[in-house]
């Protein structure tokens, strides 16, 4: 994938795009990521007419573009549920709770999953369905981060050195080992202890979950049903859902949850980088199942490799297709 | 912001506890020298808060907060009534004491912001905009701060540091990505068999509009 942003317009950008397969696209990306026009020369306009893997090389066109939008410009343009910023942060925050914060949150989570694996009451009643059907077991996560918390969080940092840590590191001219490593060393020389820091900023980052809600595959269209929960939730979309198949896995206990659920996680955000055609960030190369959709996709089709599959031989993460600005998020720091 | 005689932190620090202290025990007036300037603080009898250790604090914190990435540089413009809010509330600093106090708003951001370029240079460069992440961490901290929360800057600028650390010292992500123990091989691939979902149909191409008219 290569793209460059050619224009802008009153409400949003001429995206030129070219895709894995060598097709140039032009697409339009308006500032809420929808598409307002798309011209390409490689495949059918009308979509009846393409073939599997013209359909995807449209669908990472799109992917791509809205993705290098909100990365280069800073708009919120990238799909719910698919920013692989958000989910990793989501994902951060849920390896570093607080047990008893964690329990609060996917407590009944747990529960679901132990339901599923026939060593629970359930939280929400799964109705007959058909055997070859596989409900799964789903929470949205919310990310938010109030005012007043970050003001504690900055507190915080400063009580523990944290910050000043961070910076100096930030301010060392030495360009040696990479700057996480950097960090690392110096919070490590130091001896700061994070982990109570990461806490409260966990804490402060998960503003919510929704309900446990159990959903399965009718055709190519989804049900569902939700526990009913009596708090408010955000009025506007959430950042991550887990996805997971409670027989799929073997608890002894929460934190055992905790470790597969944060593994998921970043499973999906692997997806969401493999489904725009470049390959994922260097931690997230792993195996095993992301979102549910892809699992389809990749065991269905050679056009893509068995990324779900934690004993797959992968041989490809798409290194080849990503250009040098892949993880640039310069729009991000620099944009309102 | 970062001036290029930036001072070092654990300075402020100081400062800010012998001033806290002297705060309490002494009856004269506080002087803390502040960016090279003595800053004479006196106070009030109506408002004997003034130089409490929690008063210190804040101004150190916006000190620090100014700093840290002025790095926000538009952010920080943006925000900034949002933050004198934050840190100046009825029993806090107003703009003035923090004027009095030496904070100069016009030197803090002049000066050498090369620093900043090289963290996000350093996080791009990392290639490991995850769990490593302070890429991605800044990058969705930020951008949650932009989807209406207000957020300091300097703040996610370290918290995605503290993540990261933390991250990484507590094993946690490698836990996390290295092998999923609990995870039953042979009851996936069952699922995964019954899973029927096909590549996604694609929208369809060819319409034109402004943006893609060039």
């Amino acid at each position: 994938m290569d793209a460059e942003i050619k224009k802008e317009t009153n409400n949003g950008f001429g995206v030129t795009v070219f895709d894995n397969n060598g097709v140039k696209h032009k697409v339009g990306v308006l500032y809420n990521g929808e598409i307002s026009g798309h011209l390409q020369s490689g495949y059918p306009d009308d979509p009846s007419k393409r073939s599997q893997e013209e359909h995807e090389w449209v669908n990472q066109t799109r992917r791509f573009a809205k993705f290098y939008v909100y990365r280069q410009q800073g708009y919120e343009t990238v799909d719910p549920l698919s920013n692989p910023d958000r989910i990793a942060t989501a994902a951060m925050a849920i390896a570093n709770l607080p047990p008893d914060t964690f329990e609060a949150h996917f407590g009944e989570f747990y529960q679901q999953l132990r339901h599923d694996a026939g060593e629970a009451a359930p939280v929400v009643e799964v109705p007959d369905l058909p055997p070859t059907t596989v409900p799964r077991v789903e929470q949205d996560i919310y990310l938010g981060l109030e005012e007043t918390d970050t003001a504690a969080i900055l507190e915080r940092l400063i009580d523990d050195g944290t910050l000043e840590a961070v910076v100096n590191a930030a301010m060392e001219e030495s360009e040696d080992g990479g700057l996480v490593n950097r960090i690392r060393q110096t919070v490590a020389d130091q001896e700061i202890d994070m982990t109570d820091t990461a806490a409260a900023v966990s804490e402060g980052v998960i503003e919510a979950v929704g309900p446990v809600t159990i959903r399965w595959a009718n055709g190519a269209d989804d049900e569902e049903v939700a526990q009913s929960v009596a708090r408010t939730l955000p009025d506007r979309d959430p950042q991550a859902r887990p996805q997971m198949f409670g027989r799929a896995y073997q608890f002894d206990d929460l934190e055992d949850l905790r470790q597969s659920l944060v593994r998921h996680l970043c499973c999906q955000v692997r997806d969401c980088y493999i489904t725009m055609g470049i390959a994922p960030p260097e931690d997230v190369r792993i195996q095993g199942p992301g979102f549910y959709d892809h699992l389809g996709w990749y065991s269905n089709h050679d056009f893509y490799q068995n990324y779900h599959d934690p004993e797959a031989s992968i041989t490809d993460w798409q290194e080849q297709h990503t250009p040098d600005d892949a993880y640039d998020f310069s729009g991000l720091v620099e944009s309102a | 912001m970062v001036t290029s005689r930036s001072v070092p932190i654990p300075q402020l620090e100081q400062e800010a506890d012998q001033a806290a202290q002297q705060a309490l025990s002494s009856d004269e007036p506080l002087v803390v020298n502040r960016m090279g300037t003595d800053v004479h603080i006196q106070r009030s009898a109506s408002d004997d808060g003034l130089a409490s250790p929690s008063r210190i604090r804040k101004i150190v914190s916006e000190e620090i907060e100014k700093r840290v990435p002025e790095a926000v540089d538009k952010r920080l413009e943006q925000r900034s009534e949002n933050l004198e809010e934050m840190f100046s509330g009825s029993d806090e600093l107003d703009e003035a004491t923090l004027e009095e106090f030496g904070v100069d708003i016009d030197e803090l951001e002049g000066g050498d912001t090369s620093w900043f370029e090289r963290l996000r240079d350093g996080a791009t460069n990392e290639r490991t905009a995850v769990t490593a992440g302070v890429g991605a961490t800044l990058a969705a901290l930020t951008t949650v701060a932009s989807a209406g929360v207000p957020l300091a800057a300097g703040a996610a600028v370290a918290a995605s540091g503290s993540f990261a650390s933390s991250m990484l010292g507590k094993g946690a992500a490698d836990a996390a990505l290295g092998e999923d123990g609990n995870l039953t091989q042979a009851e996936l691939a069952t699922i995964v068999e019954t899973v029927k979902r096909e590549l996604q149909e694609s929208d369809g191409t060819g319409e034109l509009s402004e943006e893609v008219d060039y």
